[in-house]
């Protein structure tokens, strides 16, 4: 278990960092491109040098006033490319590690296969990386990341590549492997975050400008982290049924099961919504929708083109996309209460 | 897929190549007397020559790995004046006319000059010695590695060096297990290709070591020498000098072809 802090500035590339990760978390890290969020896996894994502060794992400083180099950090990389070495077998690939940190042949070997099984891949020893599909080879690229015992595992949207069944599977390998490891996941996705990760960090313009628990983070979520999931709608809740969460008492939510993810009854869930999909009537309309809910209206701002209508819905935050014509004619303002109607084929739900 | 066909003309032109590349080399087989070729071979001067090409091209291609390696690798990761500037001279002996490189390597280290009065005075004579045309073999024969090589590691992703260092591969077994490994096909095309250009080096060897049979008359030089006083031989040894590089063309392919795919 090692903590992992960093305090630290590259002037040239306009990023000032400060952000602590609680020894044995999964932070994800979230931002628009540009944010800086590969400058914050480069400073920790030792690809680029602060210009002012300092890095520190498990209360060792490894950079500011000591350096300490790449190969001396115990810190793993993922990337979007597995960079499996093509020279080697898979399992060679996977040993590589635990002999360059002086493990005898045989126990490097031994710790590769294991590692190996644990993410599926144990029958793909002997084969070459040309040969793995690219979910295979992502897998691989964990085993061989994870058999250093490694303080810190760095991922920089290490799914992105892959398609979307592939990146499911994938992404429970990671869930698997990473829970109790100090980790940062850089990702654009909801999923990561509600599979993966026990904490997030929100970077923007090269600074930290949120950070907090996911649990919190997906049951209020604030607006500049919702800005950065594209807006979508979220809500926690316990699931009632195959298609049914309950987000607060007596307010039930209908919705699609993630067919990777199905609710499981009695457990937490996720619900999303996009903002879009959101209909608001004065009266319970009534009618084909599964969803109506009491809201009330919080704030209303232009977008352009539309008008985003913010609500709360039995505590919870909700964002509705109206025409401004539509905002008009209900006579929209904040105080006022309205019925919130949506599809339930337009809810995703999301089991743990 | 079908490719858009090429012109017919172009033909033409082509066929002229193939006759003008082809026509120089089926006439000398031509003349090659076939059936005294073990006798004319086994002459005391063509088996001295041949000894000592093998031997010293052997020996170049040795110190060009020993040296050029860790040139290239440094060339690779340069960037800006100076870099440009390592990298212009270690090409230069390639451009270079053969007689000016022999030329410059005489003034460099010649007897009467301050550093080879220097080294002469120190008990090291290298006038008219095989290490001399090592010397001159390796200055003209080195540059194809480091530029064979230097290509190969600019065009290979950091991701795998970066991939290895994280995995907490100290550099030296970065470069051990890593970045030379995943060269090794240029490393083996470009000592080939140094080897070869050892093997044919006349000018050089012959303005800076001589023409001293058994110790610096090597192949090129042995059949410089014979060709008007007994062609036969001449030809004999010019069917040996082409074998070899048939040879190391084959195997410079091979190597080529055999190159890491990329997952």
């Amino acid at each position: 278990m090692s903590k992992l802090s960093v305090q630290a500035a590259l002037a040239d590339r306009g990023v000032d960092l400060a952000l602590e990760v609680t020894a044995g978390c999964v932070t994800a890290v979230v931002g628009p491109n540009g944010a800086g969020k590969t400058s914050l896996l480069h400073l920790v894994a030792g690809l680029a040098r602060p210009t002012s502060g300092s890095v520190r794992i498990a209360d060792r400083e490894v950079a500011g006033a000591a350096w300490v180099p790449v190969h001396q950090r115990r810190v793993a990389l993922l990337t979007q490319r597995p960079a499996l070495f093509p020279h080697l077998d898979v399992l060679a690939n996977v040993a590589f590690g635990p002999r360059s940190s002086g493990a005898t042949a045989a126990d490097a070997r031994k710790r590769a296969q294991a590692e190996l099984e644990a993410v599926g891949c144990g029958e793909l020893a002997s084969r070459r990386p040309q040969d793995l599909s690219g979910g295979q080879a992502q897998r691989v690229a964990i085993a061989r990341a994870l058999a250093t015992d490694p303080d810190v595992v760095l991922l920089d949207e290490p799914l992105a590549g892959l398609d979307v069944a592939v990146a499911t599977e994938v992404r429970h390998a990671l869930a698997a492997r990473l829970r109790g490891r100090t980790s940062l996941l850089v990702t654009h996705e909801l999923l990561d975050i509600w599979t993966i990760a026990d904490q997030v960090a929100v970077l923007e313009g090269g600074r930290v400008v949120e950070s907090g628990l996911a649990a919190d983070l997906l049951a209020r979520p604030t607006s500049t982290f919702l800005g950065r999931l594209s807006g979508t709608n979220l809500f926690t809740g316990t699931a009632v049924g195959d298609t049914v969460l309950q987000i607060a008492p007596d307010v039930n939510l209908h919705g699609l099961p993630d067919p990777d993810q199905p609710l499981t009854v009695g457990l937490a869930g996720l619900a999303s919504v996009q903002p879009a999909a959101v209909a608001l009537y004065l009266a319970d309309p009534g009618g084909s929708p599964r969803n109506h809910l009491a809201a009330e209206v919080t704030g209303i701002e232009p977008r352009g083109h539309y008008v985003r209508v913010n609500l709360t819905v039995a505590g919870q935050p909700l964002a509705a996309d109206l025409t401004g014509q539509a905002v008009a004619e209900l006579a929209l303002r904040p105080g006022a209460r309205v019925q919130a109607a949506f599809k339930a084929t337009q809810v995703r739900l999301y089991g743990r | 897929m079908i490719r858009p066909s090429l012109p017919r003309w172009l033909l033409l032109p082509v066929a002229a190549a193939v006759v003008f590349l082809a026509v120089p080399l089926v006439a000398l087989l031509a003349r090659v007397p076939w059936t005294r070729l073990p006798a004319l071979l086994s002459a005391p001067a063509a088996v001295e020559a041949f000894w000592l090409s093998l031997r010293t091209c052997a020996v170049t291609t040795l110190v060009s790995l020993v040296l050029g390696l860790p040139l290239a690798l440094l060339l690779s990761r340069g960037k800006g004046r100076w870099a440009a500037a390592g990298r212009t001279l270690s090409t230069v002996p390639m451009v270079l006319p053969p007689v000016v490189a022999g030329l410059a390597l005489l003034i460099a280290l010649g007897r009467r000059e301050p550093l080879g009065g220097w080294l002469a005075a120190g008990g090291v004579d290298l006038a008219f010695t095989t290490t001399a045309v090592v010397i001159a073999q390796t200055f003209v024969a080195m540059p194809y590695l480091v530029v064979s090589v230097e290509g190969a590691l600019r065009s290979t992703p950091d991701d795998y060096a970066i991939a290895a260092a994280t995995l907490g591969a100290s550099p030296t077994t970065v470069l051990r297990r890593v970045s030379l490994p995943l060269v090794a096909p240029a490393v083996a095309s470009g000592a080939a290709l140094a080897f070869a250009r050892a093997l044919g080096e006349f000018g050089a060897t012959l303005t800076f070591a001589g023409s001293l049979q058994g110790t610096t008359r090597t192949l090129p030089l042995e059949i410089y020498l014979q060709r008007e006083v007994d062609t036969d031989t001449a030809l004999a040894l010019s069917v040996v000098l082409i074998t070899i590089a048939a040879v190391l063309v084959a195997v410079t392919a091979r190597f080529s072809r055999g190159a890491w795919s990329r997952p």
